[in-house]
């Protein structure tokens, strides 16, 4: 058996101002973007290097709108690994980005959350490497 | 490890993703190597989109097996099985009413 998770959509009120803060605040990579019809488009990035996708997905009416930044219920919704911590933290914060957990060491990695141009939590965690454990 | 990704909790394994197709044109992107990159079907038809939106997207490898497996067990589909030019697609929900696309996309 072999089943993949391969993207997940993350609502967004507008396709390019999306794509603006997740490629160049966040640094992802715009994969896919592809227009459907006059106002629906297929747009697709990612983090660098990772195999999960985020698919943009413009609300399109108001119950979807009041669920931009609320996916998860005001939970952690999102979980982004990186190979260095203090890079992307210190880059994230040049930018702008508020951190609503200041960074602790856990027996995991290091982890912080962050808040996206919507409100989306994400842990934002350097995994303990294999070696280390 | 990759350098740096967008990663479920519960799922470590490592995953293979080869090619993306969209199903609105033919643009592929390769990634790597064997298997396929497949999206979610936010919108099929036109009329189906008003009704739901999409979460998640799975991709599987035997939508037949899948499908069977599912259904036996109580699942619900909310779209029939449907061969497109991609792929094989059908849409169930999960017990809390998340949509999920159940994918067995084109090898190539």
């Amino acid at each position: 058996m072999n089943q993949q998770l391969s993207q997940i959509a993350l609502l967004v009120r507008d396709y390019d101002e999306a794509i603006d803060y997740y490629t160049k605040t966040l640094g992802f990579e715009l994969l896919e973007d592809t227009t459907l019809s006059e106002t629906k488009r297929w747009v697709r990035i990612s983090p660098p290097g990772s195999a999960c996708h985020l698919l943009l997905a413009k609300a399109a009416d108001e119950s979807q709108i009041k669920q931009i930044g609320h996916q998860a219920g005001g939970r952690v919704f999102l979980f982004l690994y990186t190979d260095d911590f203090w890079r992307d933290y210190k880059n994230y914060t040049s930018k702008g980005v508020e951190f609503i957990r200041e960074p602790s060491k856990e027996d995991y990695g290091i982890v912080s959350v962050f808040k996206d141009l919507y409100g989306n939590l994400w842990d934002l965690i350097e995994p303990v490497s294999e070696e280390q454990e | 490890m990759t350098s740096s990704g967008l990663v479920a909790s519960a799922i470590r394994a490592p995953i293979i993703i080869t090619k993306a197709v969209s199903r609105f044109g033919p643009k592929i992107c390769n990634l790597q190597r064997r298997f396929f990159l497949v999206l979610p079907d936010l919108i099929r038809s036109y009329s189906d989109c008003k009704s739901y939106k999409l979460g998640l997207g799975l991709q599987i490898l035997n939508s037949k097996r899948d499908y069977k497996n599912y259904t036996s067990k109580g699942v619900e589909f909310i779209r029939v099985p449907a061969t497109e030019d991609y792929g094989i697609v059908s849409v169930f929900k999960d017990l809390y009413g998340n949509l999920w696309d159940l994918i067995e996309h084109l090898r190539y």
